[in-house]
């Protein structure tokens, strides 16, 4: 009894509990990662693909695919003869081959005969229907066969590479060159109703623009020319494939992403293809409304809407800092600031996306459209949800932790500093512009690391005030301007609620889902670790003296 | 309450032991009747004093008896204290350095100080010691290496 109130008193209840808590939220936040990197992570590996006979009520068929999951499943639950079998286990297998038949399937491990993995099984990345298994048996050029057999599979990687070489000659004139020219038609456009609008639309003028606009138009015909061509090109050839149930299916290679036949792959080459199939996803453009392809855009939304974020929100913070602390005589009014900035800290993220919507896009955005860009009527330019508003919205959020932080800063520059530096007959301004903001740099840059790691991971306001499913275009490209911010963008976190919930395929979006979460929680510890950096710099740089 | 005034003492190192009229002498500060509040607590009691020019003049006193709050008076260093009050006048060459059309910048630039602790800024030597002079707005380059030349090794700091 004594031993036990011994034992209280002493305080190591106390010090178990601590330990517990910080032992239950290690295993949280490392349980979250693995769990991330292994589900999505795994997505990219080109894993092996069965044949697997299978015996059922139905009768015998064969099926390929790739076994995602393995579990155990009552089977008086799905309505079985539990009596016959028993509890058992069922195998979920990706069919892909969606155009044709349904591309996950469960089947019951106690009705499969045989399992097999086939070296010359081939998985086709296609632009549309997702994953598609087989047989490859000939490619043919036009209509006439080039090759089957043994050489069919040389042959088909030779015009696979092929036509993704044509793909990128494509894009480049689509996107980039005829994007270009549909930009400046769209400005010149724009110009010619201002002129209109501000009655300056002289013959000239007009017969100016219109000789542009001629120019613009034969460049586009010339280039369409070319793409129609580069088409034509490239839908030249076909595969044909025998799928599961021996059925001869043709493939345009056109509709080719990449071809691979795993189960003949070394681990080394294995790897190689994780690497490129990684790098892909980083790199390219979503397909397939999202549930297939990159997610590129979304990660050049997050990084610059977060960057366009951070260079709004520090001058405000900064200067709302310094008028609070340096400049307002400390009373009452003072103290009832301080307590609203402390309460808008507290503000749910989704009020700041209606005060946004509400006030920034179609109040602000709405009289700006109709005060300096009447041209582009009945069309909103700023007028609309976009880049701008979205960063503001996110810059009011997180105002306050960058005011907070830079007053802590503030207050703990040492007084002799400032008296140094006013009795030397600088004026206020000097001094704080010379000494004090300099040593509160490093408190200034606390408070953008947090704002950073709260604005990025931040989703709900963002569905209100700019950010899409599908942005046809990056805030950032090479037409004048550069910086585009009336555009709608991309984000990774909308991105995993889009795939995750949004999309008609959830079977096939879970690993992406994963894959993204991964790669949004890579980009905040990116930033933050850059940010953490030049902190610690400016620390090192300023800390004999503050000391 | 009492309040105990310490009296403070002037001492003028004499140039001239044989001579010495501090009445003659040609003063740069004069105080007159010169009482400083922080808040509530007086800190100093109707101060007559006058600093005479070229010469070094040194506050004695025991510690807390307000020599450096008079100090601080002299280029309104106080002025950055909360809940400072003055009474009286401080004349520099004879003119109030209270008045409303003084800048104080500039005061402070003619009242050099030298703090009891050094207190150097974030940035290079360089830089510390040309600070005043590009408060001034003198950024030629040249004319600050001089003059940072000099203060770092002339008589400021012992030996050229």
């Amino acid at each position: 009894m004594q031993n036990i109130s011994k034992w209280w008193k002493s305080g190591s209840p106390w010090i178990w509990l601590n330990a517990g808590a910080v032992a239950i939220s290690m295993v949280t936040v490392i349980g979250l990662l693995t769990l991330i990197l292994v589900r999505g992570l795994g997505h990219f590996w080109a894993a092996d693909i069965i044949e697997v006979r299978y015996q059922d009520s139905n009768g015998a068929q064969t099926m390929i695919g790739e076994l995602i999951r393995k579990e155990q499943v009552d089977l008086k639950n799905l309505g079985k003869e539990a009596s016959e079998r028993g509890n058992g286990e069922r195998w979920l297998l990706k069919t892909g081959n969606r155009e044709l038949s349904a591309d996950f399937r469960w089947i019951e491990q106690a009705n499969i005969v045989s399992v097999s993995t086939p070296k010359e099984l081939v998985v086709l990345e296609r632009k549309e229907w997702g994953d598609f298994y087989g047989y490859l048996i000939s490619v043919s050029e036009k209509d006439t066969l080039v090759a089957d057999g043994g050489e069919a599979w040389d042959e088909f990687t030779r015009r696979v590479e092929r036509v993704e070489g044509l793909g990128k000659k494509t894009h480049q004139l689509e996107r980039v060159e005829m994007g270009a020219i549909n930009y400046q038609l769209e400005q010149l456009r724009l110009k010619r109703r201002k002129l209109e609008l501000d009655g300056n639309d002289t013959p000239a003028a007009l017969e100016k623009i219109n000789v542009k606009v001629q120019k613009l138009g034969r460049e586009f015909d010339s280039y369409m020319v070319d793409v129609r061509a580069l088409n034509k090109e490239i839908e030249r050839d076909s595969a044909l494939f025998q799928i599961m149930d021996g059925q001869k299916v043709t493939i345009s290679i056109a509709q080719v992403v990449e071809g691979l036949r795993p189960n003949s792959m070394s681990t080394v080459q294995k790897i190689g293809n994780y690497i490129s199939t990684f790098v892909g996803f980083v790199s390219d453009n979503p397909r397939e409304a999202n549930t297939e392809g990159g997610v590129f855009p979304a990660i050049f939304g997050t990084v610059v809407m977060v960057l366009t974020m951070s260079i709004i929100v520090t001058p405000f913070g900064v200067i709302a800092a310094v008028y609070l602390r340096e400049y307002a005589s400390q009373g009452i009014v003072t103290k009832i600031v301080r307590i609203a900035v402390n309460n808008l800290a507290g503000v749910p993220s989704i009020v700041f996306g209606v005060f946004g919507l509400g006030f920034f896009v179609y109040f602000l955005g709405g009289s700006i459209d109709s005060l300096f860009y009447p041209e582009y009527a009945p069309a909103p330019y700023l007028g609309t949800s976009g880049m701008m508003w979205a960063s503001l919205t996110l810059a009011l959020l997180t105002l306050p932790v960058v005011i907070v932080s830079t007053e802590e800063g503030l207050t703990r520059i040492p007084r002799n500093l400032r008296e140094g530096s006013l009795a030397l007959g600088a004026t206020k301004a000097e001094t704080l512009w010379k000494v004090v903001l300099p040593m509160a740099s490093p408190s200034i840059m606390t408070g953008l690391i947090l704002a950073v790691a709260r604005a990025a991971g931040e989703v709900a306001p963002l569905m209100l005030v700019g950010v899409v499913k599908l942005a046809p275009e990056l805030p950032l490209d090479g037409n004048f301007p550069f910086l585009h911010i009336e555009r709608k963008f991309m984000h990774l976190g909308f991105h995993i609620y889009d795939v995750g919930f949004q999309s008609p395929n959830v079977e096939a979006a879970q690993p992406l889902v994963y894959a993204t979460a991964f790669l949004l929680v890579l980009i905040i510890v990116i930033l933050n670790l850059a940010a953490i950096l030049l902190r610690n710099n400016l620390r090192e740089k300023y800390r004999g003296i503050a000391g | 309450m009492t309040t105990v005034q310490t009296p403070i003492s002037v001492s003028i190192a004499p140039m001239d032991k044989d001579n010495l009229d501090i009445g003659k002498e040609v003063s740069t500060f004069e105080t007159k009747n010169f009482n400083l509040f922080y808040g509530e607590k007086q800190a100093l009691h109707g101060v007559n004093i006058k600093i005479p020019e070229h010469r070094v003049t040194a506050f004695i006193g025991p510690s807390g008896c307000g020599k450096s709050t008079l100090l601080r008076s002299f280029n309104r260093m106080n002025d950055l204290v909360d809940n400072v009050r003055i009474e009286g006048e401080i004349l520099l060459g004879g003119k109030d350095i209270h008045h409303p059309k003084v800048d104080v910048s500039n005061l402070r630039r003619q009242v050099g100080m030298v703090f009891q602790r050094p207190n150097p800024f974030p940035k290079s030597i360089y830089e510390n010691v040309g600070y005043g002079l590009r408060l001034q707005g003198v950024n030629q380059r040249s004319i600050l290496d001089d003059k940072v030349e000099w203060a770092l090794k002339g008589p400021p700091c012992g030996t050229r």
